[in-house]
């Protein structure tokens, strides 16, 4: 389809500036509008990045694989915060986290909050990978993310600035520990370096072998690395996912 | 490919943006809120809220008038404007 011409409707509203709203002018100024698909919005180019970001292929492989998830609304918005540089994502989160908060309540909120520390989408790769490498159907998928927005805070490790190698490794230990069935290790910008070197050393010494199975997702987006790292317990690979399909 | 028909975002200055809503058939009580043809404030269907002049965006489907945010943006896209094949 070609792209909608404004200026025919533009045009119709400028002659009208300053004048009486004739009749005539009006159903012009009608026709125009119901000829020409476009929206007016106050910040063109969100309404423009938003519909992009529905036409992704990563966007609509989630969309495929959740469903009609209450969080896909969200989901763009998320997406399009994480493509901001560091200040952008930060304001624009502020903004809108408290009406998500308001709208979707806590895990709305937390879907935000993922986005504006860039690891939202290493998260949805995460679930992505559950339907692409083991099967899980869109109810576990479903499941998987609640349960990974509700219990965020206990089953993550964000990596500050001032926290050094042996803290990181403290707390990855004590996570594995606790035997959560899955956590994550997240990091941005400098913090990944740290993250990177505590996590490459414990794999060497072979810390996490036949408990965790670890996997590192890793993006960079304006310039920033940002890296997530999932721990799949164990026998949780091949209990969880499948005994719980095989249950349904 | 998004699947319904093609919607460009595109900004009016506030005095084109009134006249479009007035040629719309819509109008303003003293406090600039959008008032539609029977005297009802225009509610958002996605914010449940009173739209103001301000903070109105006008889209096409029956010309819906929203509360403008990145929240209520999506809301519409994915409403009207995604596909539904996987749904």
């Amino acid at each position: 389809m070609n792209e909608p011409d404004p200026n025919k409707l533009l045009s119709e509203l400028i002659l009208t500036i300053g004048k009486e709203l004739t009749q005539s002018a009006k159903n012009k100024i009608k026709k125009a509008w119901y000829k020409l698909e476009y929206g007016v919005t106050i910040r063109p180019e969100e309404g423009e990045a938003l519909k992009k970001i529905a036409e992704k292929p990563f966007y609509r492989l989630f969309k495929e694989y959740l469903g009609e998830h209450w969080s896909l609304k969200l989901i763009k918005v998320g997406i399009y915060i994480s493509e901001l540089n560091e200040s952008g994502m930060k304001e624009r989160a502020k903004e809108v986290q408290d009406e998500a908060y308001r709208k979707y309540g806590s895990k709305g909120a937390k879907i935000i909050q993922l986005a504006s520390t860039g690891i939202l989408i290493p998260v949805m790769e995460y679930i992505i990978d559950l339907k692409l490498h083991k099967g899980a159907n869109y109810l576990v998928l479903n499941q998987e993310f609640d349960k990974i927005l509700t219990e965020w805070d206990t089953i993550s490790i964000p990596v500050h600035r001032d926290m050094g190698n042996e803290e990181l490794s403290k707390e990855i230990l004590k996570k594995m520990g606790f035997g959560n069935a899955i956590f994550f290790v997240y990091s941005a910008g400098y913090t990944s370096k740290i993250a990177q070197l505590t996590i490459a050393q414990m794999n060497n010494k072979e810390l996490f072998k036949g408990k965790y199975l670890m996997t590192p997702k890793i993006k960079i987006l304006k310039d920033t690395e940002y890296c997530v790292w999932v721990f799949d317990k164990v026998q949780d690979i091949s209990i969880s996912i499948i005994s719980t399909q095989l249950n349904r | 490919m998004l699947n319904k028909k093609f919607i460009k975002f595109l900004k009016l200055e506030d005095e084109q943006k009134r006249i479009l809503l007035n040629a719309l058939d819509f109008s303003f009580d003293p406090k600039d809120y959008v008032i539609d043809g029977i005297g009802k404030k225009v509610i958002c269907p996605y914010s449940n809220k009173p739209v103001k002049f301000q903070n109105a965006s006008i889209l096409p489907g029956s010309t819906i008038i929203i509360n403008t945010s990145l929240i209520t943006l999506s809301e519409y896209i994915s409403e009207y404007l995604e596909p539904e094949e996987f749904s």
